[in-house]
Parts: C-alpha cells; structure tokens; sequence
C-alpha cells in the first residue's frame, strides 16, 4: 500500500474538513471529486504537509508505511519529489518568473542529478510530458495554460515519485489541452507505474482516468467507491446532483445544478452537511451528522436515509388483454428525485404500464409494485399529500370543461380533506399560470391547450407527489409550449425534488430532461444510454491543426 | 348572437293558460251544468257556442285544459324521478342492478303502449289517478334508456374517473361531474313527456276510459262523434274544431318549447362549487 490517510481532519476557524481515511495502491489512480469549497485542496495539502499554519491538523498519512504528519519537516523534505510531489491548482503561481524553466527544473533535479545527466533528464521530461526542448530557455510568462500544466506534471515526474498529487490538473484549459494532459496522465501511469491522486471538480476527468473515486462535500466523505459503479448508480443524492451537473457526461441533456439550500446558514455542530440542499432529507438530517458507511458491494457511503430512496419499485408486471401479452416481466425502480422516461412507440404498452404503476389498471399474475419499501395501497397513496399523482394523457379529457380553473384544481385537495389556503394559488404559480381571481373564476372550457396541461399538472402538484407519474404530457403542445413545460416540469422537479416518469414518443424531449430512459419494446423494458446513440464530436474543434 | 327560440312557445303557451284560466275563472258559465240551450252555435254569450246539453264548450275546454296539463305534469315528474332515478343507478351502479333495469326498459318498450293501456285502464276502472299511473308507467322507460347510456359514457371519462380516484363518491360524482351533463336530458325529455301524456289522456278519454264525470278533451270529442250525424249538421263546426284544436295548440305548444329548450342546452355553462 503506498498511501493510507488514517482520520485525516483539518480544521481552520471557518471550515472544518471532517475525518478522511482512503487507501491508495502503487500504481493506482484515485480521483477527488466534489464542488467548489468541498475541502478537496484542503485535503490534498494536508497529505502534503503543506496546510496553513492556521489550520489543526490531525489523524494520520501514511506514505509506504511512514507517518508524514507526525515527522520533523527536516526528516520529510528528502521525501519531496522523491517519494511524493504535487502540482497546484494555481500553478502559474507556483513558477518564479524570473527563472526559465530549465532552471526550475535544474532547482528539482539537482537532488538527484549532476551535470550532463541532469540536463538530458531536462529534455527528457520535455519530451515526456509533449512540450519541445527548445522550450526549456523559456520563462513563465511566455507560456499559455497547458504549456504551465505540462511543464508543472514535468518538475513533479522530475525526480520519478510513485505519487503525484494533482491539484485541478484541467482545471483552466481548453478541451484540447486538457485531453492532452488526460492522455499524458493516463500514458504515464501506464508507463512508469505512477500512482495519482486527482483532486478535480471535473467528473468527466475523474471518469475517464480515475479506477476508484471519493467524493466530497463541505468537508465531509459523502460516497467514495468504484469509479464506473458510481457513475452507473450514484447512491449519494449529491453525487447523483453532481453528475447531473456535468455536461461533459451527457451531452443531449440539459443542464442543471443542484437545487440552492433551502436550510438557513446555521452551522449545525452535527448535521448532515447536505441537508438543505437534499430532497430527501428528514428534519432529524440537520441536527444528525450520518456516519461514512461501508455498504455490502464495497462502497461507502454518508446518508442518514440509507441514500437515495427507492420510491416505487415494481417486479415481474405482467398484462395482456385478451390474448395479446402487452407486458411481460416488466422489473423497474424508481428512485426518489429523478425523472425517469418511458419512451417507445405508439401502441408500445407505455400508458398501459403507467396506469398499471399508477394502480389505475390491477395488477396481473404475480406482478408486485413496492412504494417506499412497502406494498403499494394505490388508493391512499393517490389520496395522501406525498404519494402518487398521475397527470394523464389528454388533458381536454381529464379537467371537467365545465368547472371553474379553481374548482378543478382545488377538487383533489377538497375531496382528500387537505385543502390548504393558497396551495391552488401556489400551485398555479409553479406552472407558469395566473393565480389572480379573474383566472381562478374562467371555466376550463375556455382555457387553451396548453393551459388546460398547466393546470392539470398544477392540480397534482397541490397533492405535493412524491411520484409524478405524467402520460405524454407534451402531445397536445406546439413547439415552444412543449419547451415550456418541459422546463418548468424539469426546474419544478429540480426545485421540490419530487420523481417523475415521464411516458413519452418524443425521444428528445426525453433525452433533455430525463436522468434514466428506458425503451419498452415488445413487452420488455431495456434500458437505453443515449451515449450509445449520440456522438458529439467538437472536442476536436479546438485541437491545433 | 344568442337566438332564445324557446322564448315564443312559452309565452304563447302561457297566454293560453290565461285565456283557459278565464274560462274557468271569470267566464260565467259553468262547466259541468247546462247554461243555455242545445247546440247553440258561438256568439256573445257562449263563445265557443253550446253541446247537444246545452253546456258551454268554452268552460268545458278550460276546465279540460287543467285537468290534461295536471295529468301531463304529473306524469311527468313521475317520469322524472323514476326514469332519472333508475336510469343513473342503472348506469353508475353497473352489475346486477344494471341488468334488472335494463331488462325491465327493454320489457317496457316492447310491449304495444296502447292497447296494454287500455287492458289495465279498464281492469282498473276509471279513475284520473288510474290515468296518471298508467301514462307515467309508460313513459319513464325511454328517458332512463337515454340517462343510462350517457351516465356510463360520462362515468368513464378521465375527469370523473379521477374524481373517484380522489375518494369521490357516488352522490359526490353525480353533483359535480354527471349530475351536470344529465339534467338538461332529464329535464326537457319529461317535459316532452307532458305533451306526450296529454295526448295519452285524451285517447283514453276518448274510449271511455277516463273520469266520466271529468270535463276531459278526449271525451268532448268522443261524445261528438258519437252524436247521430253530426257531419251532415253545423255542429261539428265548434263542437269537435273546438278541442281538438286546443288538443293541437298545446301539444305543438309544448313540442316547440322543449325543442327550443334542447336547442339551448347546447350551448354549455360552467359550474362551479357553489
């Protein structure tokens, strides 16, 4: 084991990086991932022994079975660049400009080279890391971004460490620099053994390089585990936020970024640091800090919920009608805050599955459907506030014409007994319609068609869902209504953290906004990766001719 | 542009209620009693003249008038509740109690109206209310046929189907979502059903089968008929024009308005809560 971080905590008056133990082989690449302010550099300088005088260090790094914290910084700096180095965030900052590069890197080679030797170990980086020899002679200043990364990976390879720590190595360069510097990572791992251990924001870099990842937020260890099993199913809701911030991963879809908090700034001592921002969380989350846990697959992960919950889960649905089997052994989970699409052709069994999900058509042979762990009781569940709420397909036909927009959209409410003051109103705003008293009294018959979707969707938004359940809920809709509510679904679900399944022929529009989409085809569900089927090919557009 | 065609027949309708109000009210001839000699032609005095009793036909088509309206209307809200009853419990309770009603409606309206009237009307002797039950026997099977076939079709849109979804109940779906789409074909069907029972009355009245003692239209012209040769004389003139005139006036009367009135219903109006 070449490094072990044992309880590593550092604390500075204002910001508390919180116990961290990882592990990292010889040879093996480690990434870091979490948002800005998460304490990744905190930690990454820590190991280094380079923390702020300011800061309380303590716990344990252990480099090839050696305690670094604990050492005399006389006994540690003949382990710099030998045994570990590290290139900064910042990293222009960290060249004197009045050297040129072949004497910053004399300054590191020194201790290890002499003469003739140290000069054509000089080239050799240069050459290793794709910069020129001629650029040796040059200062500082006179280099652009990924020349300053290169040459900053050269003097940290210079003295051959089994552990570079990378600080934001792609952090401010263009997409043809920074696939360079990926694929110079990923080359001399390969080639020299080097061990790395990336702290980036970047999860497209961690994806593409990184075998484990450990990801961090606000000081805390939220859910660290194999690289491609979490980008696969994140288990963390904020690991699940962050991937669904990253463009980088996902194209097609659009963009959007963890909800704000909705917690006032309080430093609770002992609270899930996540709390405000999760849409999962529990009032016992703010004042109860979740443990890091290790799960059976071998993941750890920091949630007082267990992480994300599975909200509906249905196993072996079956139906047919008559002879004609519409669905076979359909298996689908539904986990809370996501949007889940159905996509397939016209007559491809989607409203059929969405109305038996929804509990609006029986269950058939030994087919189960589980809401929150439990066996779903569809009729409460669509008569609670926090349940299942289905918006259905023709929304001409599902708002009564001749009731008033408020009679309409107050009806769930005043039929379950939760009637609220201003929740219709609260509702109608949410979509995007008008909560005034002139509208509230305009009878459904006069609305358009998209403002009879609105207030069909704002009707089961009053019944606040944990499961939205929407059939085609653009069909009726002209382009621009389409993208519309398509966004105001999204940014509602982004907002309140309610799940949705969206059952839809419209591959873009599922594509947009969905975080899984599954494709029913001839009574089976497959899941369907639209990196599979979508190339985007301008990383290429930057790349010098 | 809303045309109220409906408008025309009601007023025309309730000019003649007045004008038969009169008749029974402030005209001074009675309707039962001989008031001037026989078969005096329309003048002054008698307006519509004198039967071969010598009773003035006048007071006798106003006291007919009230008596066929009272027997229509009754009838009617017979039909009224008991098609609208049966035929929304026969399409929302589905079933068993679908099937029984539907049977009982196919049973009904396959069976010849008339003569079956005329079978029970003279095994129950003659009596007004006698009358009554049996026009209003006949008459509720077509209206729950129809409220049956449209509270299931309304029953199965998505509103509705939402509504119960919700925890909506029977009486709840009914008021706010079915109720509305079923009264407007409840309410003009039975005031059909008021033409239909004067005619009704009438025919039976005209073969004896009504009240003898009751001023009735049917019977008015039954015994004009029945008098010797009364084609070859004037009489027929004002004798028999007379009500079978008032019998044409108010059913057409009757027929325009609910015509009229379904036209309207077209045009739909919101509900709301309160």
């Amino acid at each position: 084991m070449l490094l072990e971080v044992k309880n590593l905590s550092v604390s500075f008056p204002e910001f508390t990086l919180h116990p961290v133990s990882f592990t990292l082989e010889r040879g093996e690449i480690l990434a870091l991932v979490g948002e800005s302010g998460s304490g990744k550099t905190t930690l990454a300088r820590a190991i280094a022994c380079l923390s702020d005088p300011m800061a309380r260090v303590s716990g344990e790094v252990l480099l090839n079975g050696r305690e670094l914290l604990g050492m005399k910084e006389r006994d540690r700096k003949p382990l710099r660049m030998k045994e570990f180095a590290l290139s900064f965030q910042t990293s222009a900052e960290w060249l004197n400009p009045s050297l040129t590069l072949a004497e910053h890197l004399r300054e590191v080679l020194c201790r290890a080279y002499r003469g003739e030797a140290l000069a054509r170990r000089a080239r050799e980086l240069m050459a290793l890391v794709g910069l020129e020899e001629g650029d040796l002679s040059r200062y500082p200043r006179e280099l652009y971004g990924g020349m300053v990364q290169k040459f900053l990976l050269a003097s940290a390879l210079a003295l051959n460490p089994p552990l570079v720590l990378l600080d934001e190595p792609t952090g401010a360069l263009d997409l043809a620099s920074s696939r360079g510097i990926t694929a110079l990572i990923r080359d001399l791992n390969r080639k020299l053994g080097t061990a790395f251990l990336i702290i980036t924001h970047d999860l497209k870099l961690a994806s593409d390089l990184a075998e484990r990842m450990v990801v961090l937020y606000d000081g805390h260890v939220e859910e660290a585990g194999d690289t491609r099993a979490i980008l696969d199913n994140p288990r963390h809701p904020y690991t699940r936020g962050l991937l669904q911030s990253a463009v980088g991963l996902n194209p097609a879809r659009d963009m959007w970024g963890i909800r704000p908090t909705t917690a006032a700034y309080t430093r609770e001592p002992h609270g899930c640091p996540f709390y405000g921002r999760c849409t999962q969380s529990l009032p016992a989350c703010a004042s109860h800090a979740p443990e890091l846990e290790r799960l059976p697959d071998g993941r750890q992960l920091s949630c007082n919920r267990g992480g994300i919950l599975t909200l509906l889960s249905c196993r072996n649905l079956s139906k047919s009608f008559g002879r004609q089997k519409v669905l076979e052994n359909i298996d689908l989970t539904l986990y809370s805050g996501e949007i889940v699409s159905l996509v397939g052709r016209s007559g491809a069994g989607k409203t059929t599955l969405a109305r038996t999900l929804a509990g609006l058509l029986p269950l058939e042979g030994g087919g189960t459907v589980a809401f929150q762990g439990e066996p779903a009781r569809f009729t409460d569940l669509h008569r609670r506030l926090g349940g299942v709420q289905m918006v259905l397909q023709d929304s001409q036909a599902a708002l009564n014409p001749r009731m008033t927009v408020r009679a309409a959209v107050e009806e769930p409410m005043r039929l379950t007994g939760h009637l609220r003051e201003d929740a219709a109103a609260k509702a109608l705003e949410d979509v995007g319609l008008f909560a005034c008293d002139s509208f509230f009294s305009r009878p459904i018959h006069a609305l358009s068609g998209g403002q009879k979707q609105r207030v069909a969707v704002a009707r089961a938004l009053t019944m606040e869902p944990a499961l939205l359940i929407a059939d085609e809920p653009t069909s009726m809709l002209d382009p621009s209504g389409k993208a519309n509510l398509l966004r105001m679904l999204k940014g509602l679900q982004n907002s309140r953290g309610f799940s949705m399944l969206m059952i839809t022929h419209d591959l873009d529009a599922a594509l947009k906004i969905s975080d899984r989409i599954f494709l029913l085809e001839g009574g089976s569900l497959r899941r369907l990766d639209p990196n599979d089927h979508i190339r985007v090919d301008f990383d290429r557009l930057f790349d010098a001719g | 542009m809303k045309r109220k065609s409906w408008l025309l027949p009601l007023v025309l309708l309730g000019l003649l209620t007045l004008f038969f109000l009169w008749g029974l009210t402030g005209y001074p001839h009675p309707a039962q009693l001989p008031s001037g000699d026989s078969l005096e032609a329309p003048s002054a005095t008698h307006w519509l003249g004198t039967d071969n009793l010598g009773v003035d036909i006048y007071a006798q088509l106003s006291a007919g008038y009230f008596r066929s309206m009272g027997i229509g209307l009754a009838a009617a809200a017979f039909t009224f509740l008991v098609g609208g009853v049966l035929g929304v419990l026969a399409g929302f309770a589905g079933g068993w109690v679908d099937l029984a009603v539907s049977f009982l409606i196919q049973v009904l309206l396959s069976i010849p109206q008339l003569p079956v009237m005329i079978v029970i009307g003279a095994f129950l002797g003659q009596s007004t209310w006698n009358i009554i039950w049996i026009i209003a026997l006949f008459s509720w099977a077509p209206i729950a046929k129809q409220l049956r076939a449209k509270t299931i079709s309304v029953r199965r849109r998505d509103y509705v189907q939402l509504a119960r979804l919700y925890g909506g109940g029977p009486w709840y779906l009914i008021r706010t979502h079915i109720g509305h789409e079923l009264w407007p074909l409840l309410t003009i069907n039975s005031l059909a059903v008021v033409g239909r029972a004067i005619l009704q009355e009438s025919s039976l009245a005209f073969l004896g089968l009504s009240d003898p003692l009751a001023r009735s239209w049917g019977m008015m012209i039954a015994r004009a008929v029945d008098f010797p040769g009364i084609y070859r004389t004037q009489f027929w003139k004002w004798w028999i024009l007379a009500p079978v005139g008032a019998l044409l006036l108010s059913t057409l009367l009757l027929r325009l308005l609910v015509a009229g009135l379904e036209q309207q219903e077209r045009r739909r109006h919101p509900c709301s809560w309160k």
